[in-house]
């Protein structure tokens, strides 16, 4: 119990932090950001009343807590850009982003059980020499080439799928699937390539074990001690791992997304960034750091659940 | 002849590496040589030719040498791999080596702070710094620097922990040794093939990460010839004109592939002994590519 109490605290607290941080972020850009916003039609007047529309008057404790406030009521502020609310346009690209995660790590669990269970039972032989191959390939194409080249076969050669973009599942469901392949392809066997590397060592490293040695004495089968003993104590490292690769595809949104010009959270926080649309800046880079933290916490959570002994620590 | 036994006792994803970095090496050196033109030079010829005698990699949709960009682009790569390698290892091997082998006070402050740092996937890190900073060049490379400090300081941290309780660091101690001289001669050499595994691999994450800040256009600034760049300039002539998005993706594929195989050849090189698990090697790896470690540095 001690230790989920402490997980969830630490957890919250690194939010709390980390919502500082990202309200810190425009304040400690060089420069008045009215000002900068205005240009050449600067005027004092009107300059004031921006930076209080930005939230950039008084006191930091009181800004930051004004602000605060505001994101608990779903108020995120408005976009430079074209002045709509911000809360609006993220929480519909933040949809689709969860979208292109969820397939994508369920892509990538479908290729990596099967490469790191193969890969740990034909140690050696040409199954696992192409296996490790493959995933050090997979390690070292950065996610942008591998989607290119994604879009070069199955787009412009074959004319399967479209090269990107994403449609409304509601509008024509065939046509979302086919927008979605690529992307959650692209995920998926990015990720694959860890999680099947993961998977393949803590097989092995269980297959050395004291408990695997005494099953066997005991005359069980290889298939049942695989299932009951090899399988299950590699899970656990497996999880975490797959955990962890989540985190790291919410940062590799931002690439695949500009790769398939998928209109995700990521490809906006980028378009936000090159116009410094600091409200949709702020508010999707404290989505982005929520939703990693969020899925970290889960991880140990469920890794405390699977093993006892971290809990004990 | 010494040479000769040594380079015979490296494994051969070493030798394979060593090949691959030498071959990208010599060819980016010969490259003013090969193709006389300048990386950012327009109107060298016929846009978007294909490869020729004269033009190695074909011409760009502005009529500058292929070859030119890209060569200058795995020149580029390297030197930034180089520099955010030797600056986190200059400033992470100390702080890492002193806040595990003088504990308490430095030691957590310095942990909670990497904890905060991270709490962010390190892409998205390196946005924010761009955003703060403004972007280009430079400033991814300064992004990258902060990103990759905390992340070489807590992996050298974890591996000086696990010395610096071992026998020779305490006959060091009963022989009144200064705290320095336990760090730099003692511990320090002790850790040293696993400096060597780390830098290669900060190498090759930090050659990956600028070529994705470029891509996604908060990197290298046009016309510096950075490897993603050149990706995001060349990708909507896919359809007429492949070699030009593919050439530069193999490129930078190649690079990484060699500077990862050098990696895990050297890992397996130096520890001889098998004595970390191989999930935990696995899970080093992981962690270094996500610049995140959990708390308690990925030992779980």
């Amino acid at each position: 119990m001690k230790y989920y109490v402490l997980r969830i605290t630490g957890g919250l607290l690194t939010i709390f932090v980390s919502s500082l941080l990202v309200f810190s972020l425009i304040r400690l850009i060089p420069g008045d950001p009215a000002a900068e916003l205005m240009g050449l039609a600067f005027d004092p007047e009107l300059a004031r009343l921006m930076r209080i529309r930005l939230g950039l008057e008084g006191s930091f404790v009181q800004q930051y807590l004004a602000w605060i406030t505001a994101v608990f009521h779903g108020d995120f502020g408005y976009s430079f850009i074209n002045g709509a609310p911000v809360g609006q346009e993220i929480g519909d690209r933040l949809i689709r982003t969860i979208q292109l995660l969820i397939g994508g790590v369920f892509v990538g669990i479908l290729i990596s059980i099967p490469a790191g269970i193969v890969s740990a039972g034909n140690k050696g032989k040409w199954q696992d020499g192409g296996i490790m191959a493959f995933t050090t390939l997979m390690l070292s194409i950065p996610q942008f080439v591998l989607g290119i080249f994604l879009i070069y076969i199955f787009a412009v050669k074959l004319h399967l799928l479209p090269a990107g973009g994403w449609t409304d599942p509601n509008d024509d469901f065939v046509q979302w699937l086919k927008s979605m392949v690529l992307p959650w392809l692209c995920v998926g066997m990015a990720m694959s390539a860890f999680t099947s590397r993961v998977l393949r060592s803590s097989i092995l490293d269980a297959k050395n074990m004291d408990y695997t040695r005494t099953a066997r004495s005991w005359g069980l089968s290889e298939k049942e001690i695989s299932r009951k003993h090899v399988y299950k104590n590699a899970s656990a490292p497996t999880l975490t791992v797959i955990g962890l690769e989540i985190g790291y595809l919410l940062g590799g949104a931002f690439v695949i997304e500009n790769v398939f010009a998928y209109p995700g959270i990521g490809q906006l926080t980028v378009k936000a960034i090159s116009q410094r649309d600091y409200p949709m800046i702020q508010t999707s880079i404290l989505i982005f750091a929520t939703g990693f933290i969020l899925v970290n916490l889960i991880v140990d959570l469920a890794y405390g659940f699977i093993d006892p002994r971290i809990r004990q620590r | 002849m010494k040479f000769l036994t040594w380079w015979r006792s490296l494994n051969t994803r070493i030798h394979v590496s060593v090949f691959m970095l030498l071959f990208l090496a010599v060819l980016s050196a010969l490259a003013p040589f090969i193709s006389p033109f300048p990386s950012d030079e327009m109107g060298t010829g016929q846009t978007l030719l294909g490869p020729t005698w004269k033009h190695p990699f074909g011409i760009d949709s502005m009529g500058r040498d292929q070859f030119s960009r890209v060569t200058e682009g795995i020149r580029l790569s390297a030197f930034i791999g180089f520099t955010v390698m030797s600056t986190s290892l200059l400033v992470g091997v100390p702080v890492g080596i002193l806040s595990a082998y003088k504990g308490s006070l430095l030691d957590s402050l310095f942990s909670r702070i990497l904890d905060l740092l991270f709490a962010f996937p390190n892409l998205l890190l390196a946005l924010v710094f761009v955003t703060i900073l403004g972007s280009g060049s430079w400033t991814a490379l300064l992004a990258l620097v902060i990103i990759y400090i905390p992340i070489a300081s807590r992996f050298v941290r974890s591996a000086a922990l696990a010395e610096k309780d071992r026998d020779y660091v305490s006959a060091a101690k009963v022989n009144g040794a200064s705290t320095f001289r336990i760090c730099a001669k003692h511990i320090l050499p002790n850790i040293a093939p696993s400096l060597l595994v780390l830098g290669t691999n900060i190498f090759a994450f930090a050659i990956l990460a600028e070529a994705a800040l470029s891509y996604l256009g908060v990197g290298a600034k046009p016309p510096t010839p950075s490897l993603g760049k050149i990706l995001t300039e060349n990708q909507g002539f896919i359809t007429t004109s492949s070699h030009l998005v593919f050439i530069p993706a193999i490129t930078l594929s190649f690079l990484v592939l060699a500077l990862n195989l050098l990696g895990d050849g050297l890992r397996d090189h130096l520890d001889p002994k098998k004595t970390s698990s191989r999930y935990k090697k696995s899970l080093m790896q992981l962690l270094l590519r996500k610049g995140t470690a959990t708390a308690n540095g990925g030992q779980k």
